[in-house]
């Protein structure tokens, strides 16, 4: 049950904090007040070319190619693996799903490896200057998110019946038993401390980055 | 909920946005120059950034609305002390992965901390009673603005379709620059105007830099109606502070559209060049290299004109710099921070020279009387020396 209650917090306190940043940003004035970017690029050509620059990263690959292609490989994974995740609260599932759990299993395999080479990289160019507190948190924490998703998914399966059971009882005030096992209750609280920690950037980097877009040819 | 809305007050959504956007990546730190001389992670801008961030966070966001605590002075001062070190140099912003506009987000952050009574920074201060008595940052009387390095036998028109504006920096500190810039002008044999020496004020620039930004609006509706009179349609500048000012904020303080274009000097003499106006006669067999300003590549994209100038030369070959176009290196000469951190902004000139002479430049060309004056400084008691000369300069001995 504390598990059960520490969710319903975790998920109040982010649509909150979701809400309450939304509200802030919409409070303020669009344009910069001392600012009026001028673009002679049309609305379609800006839309494409930010779509461009979010999914590859564009500006990443640019200036460090090693990290990027970590980055790259992190977060496409990191989206497959949300998305199959969607199992254990969408019912019934569409047929084609099937096709993204598949999918999200090979992504899930990858991913702690793809973590731990980000780590290396950032690790082996200037450890203090070149990670941060935060991040190094939040990349360890993924690699233990991943890496017991992984041993779940391939050595100790805990029982998904339960599982499915226990996270769509949370969402519909159905409450079940927790599954038994103590993998998936480390697998789980993770997830509730990622997502009050989930960093700000997954809402507002696509919008920066359609302003530097019209700034930078 | 006390002071809530106070560290987000004034900013725009863009910039509010970019505060949040940062990933903590520390990309930038490899391409700060400040970061370069001093290696002080805690004013880098990753970090100004995660300071700004938590200031917001704590009275604005979740966080603040439920403790509403009030931020520590001592965290304050050394934020703003971090954003005041800062040359602006906007090359954080360039290789940011997110692609954070720092180069007007570090004023901005600077025009708060000043607001809250915490900036600018040593002599910064004194600017906007300076200008408003003399026109001029420099505290010079303005009745001399050009006398001590205008051309003899150079003829202004009352009224012309193009005006040169000097620019304080040029006037009183980079002499030779602004000279040659009058030189050219009458080489290119279209007739131009210029304001009055009392006339010709501060564009505003060091101001919006430095956060005291009271003093704008009139500045340039002086200046803006003062050209207009005249009838000015283009307004060429060599400064790359001014131009950068002219063209992103001058529309927003005159409260319109400017009635003129403006145009860098290099613009201006590349559109002179292909029309046939104008002609390079002698030949200079050199090498040079050429050190784009930050104002000028990342602040209004004019590259290739002063490459296009240079390469017109002949005889001249054009070394560049490792990192050049939108990627260059400050010369340390930028923020305004050059006089309050001496230290910082000396040894990123030396960075410059020593990097010029390894690629073995017989000279060094700058485009900015700002760099003009710092680069000159930093070879004052330094082992190492290179002649330099401003683009103008350059194109005056071709002529
Ligand atoms: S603007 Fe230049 S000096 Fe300032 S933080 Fe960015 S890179 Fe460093
Ligand atoms: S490069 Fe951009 S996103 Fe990364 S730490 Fe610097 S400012 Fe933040």
């Amino acid at each position: 049950m504390l598990i059960v209650l520490f969710t319903y917090i975790v998920l109040v306190a982010a649509y909150i904090k979701g809400i309450s940043n939304i509200i802030l940003l919409f409070g303020l004035k669009k344009e910069a007040p001392l600012l009026r970017s001028k673009t002679d690029v049309s609305g379609a050509e800006l839309l494409l070319a930010t779509a461009a620059d979010v999914i590859f990263l564009r500006r990443l690959f640019r200036i460090n190619k090693i990290l990027w292609i970590g980055e790259f490989l992190f977060h496409i994974t990191f989206i497959i693996v949300v998305l199959a995740h969607l199992r254990y609260i969408i019912h019934p599932l569409p047929r084609w799903w099937s096709h993204l759990v598949c999918a999200g299993k090979y992504a899930g395999l990858l991913m702690p490896f793809v973590l731990l080479y980000i780590l290396v990289v950032r690790i082996s160019i200037d450890y203090k200057k070149y990670i941060s507190k935060g991040n190094l948190l939040l990349i360890v924490l993924l690699i233990l998110l991943s890496g017991s998703g992984v041993l779940m998914r391939f050595v100790m399966r805990p029982d998904i019946i339960a599982v499915k059971g226990f996270v769509i009882g949370i969402f519909t005030f159905q409450w079940t038993h927790l599954p038994d096992s103590i993998l998936f209750v480390f697998h789980y609280l993770l997830a509730l401390l990622l997502v009050l920690y989930l960093p700000s950037h997954i809402l507002t980097a696509p919008f920066v980055m359609a302003e530097a877009r019209k700034r930078q040819p | 909920m006390k002071g809530m809305y106070s560290f987000i007050e004034g900013l725009s959504r863009k910039e509010v946005m970019e505060i949040k956007a940062c990933t903590q990546c520390r990309e930038c730190l490899r391409y700060c120059p400040v970061q370069e001389v001093t290696g002080n992670v805690s004013i880098s801008p990753a970090e100004k950034i995660r300071c700004y961030r938590e200031f917001i966070n704590s009275t604005a966001g979740l966080k603040g609305w439920i403790l509403g605590k009030d931020i520590d002075r001592r965290l304050l001062e050394e934020f703003t002390r971090a954003v005041f070190e800062c040359t602006t140099c906007g090359v954080c912003g360039e290789v940011c992965p997110v692609g954070i506009d720092t180069q007007r987000l570090w004023p901005m952050l600077r025009r708060k901390m000043v607001k809250r009574g915490l900036g600018p920074i040593g002599s910064q201060a004194q600017m906007p009673g300076v200008i408003e008595e003399t026109g001029n940052p420099y505290n010079q009387p303005p009745e001399e603005r050009y006398r001590r390095w205008f051309p003899e036998d150079v003829e202004i028109s009352d009224k012309a379709e193009v005006a040169y504006y000097a620019g304080c920096t040029g006037a009183y500190q980079a002499q030779p620059m602004v000279r040659s810039d009058v030189l050219v002008l009458k080489a290119i044999s279209k007739p131009f105007t210029m304001l009055d020496a009392k006339d010709e004020v501060c564009c505003g620039f060091p101001l919006f830099i430095t956060g005291q930004h009271e003093l704008l609006e009139g500045l340039v509706k002086r200046l803006v109606d003062a050209y207009r009179e005249k009838g000015v349609k283009e307004l060429v500048c060599s400064c790359p502070c001014c131009v950068n000012m002219m063209v992103k904020d001058w529309p927003y303080y005159y409260g319109k559209e400017l009635p003129f274009r403006i145009l860098h000097i290099t613009q201006y003499v590349v559109r002179a060049l292909k029309e046939g106006c104008f002609r390079i006669n002698r030949e200079i067999k050199e090498r040079v290299i050429y050190h784009d300003p930050c104002y000028l590549s990342r602040g209004v994209n004019v590259i290739s004109e002063p490459r296009d100038v240079l390469r017109a030369i002949p005889g001249l070959e054009l070394l560049e710099f490792e990192h050049c176009g939108r990627m260059s290196r400050c010369c340390g000469a930028g923020g305004a921070a050059r006089k309050v951190f001496h230290d910082n902004a000396t040894a990123m000139a030396r960075l410059t020279i020593d990097e010029a002479i390894e690629k073995g430049a017989d000279r060094l060309v700058l485009s900015c009387p700002a760099c003009y004056e710092k680069v000159n400084e930093a070879m004052n008691d330094y082992h190492r020396k290179i002649p330099i000369v401003d683009i103008m300069e350059l194109l005056v001995e071709a002529i």
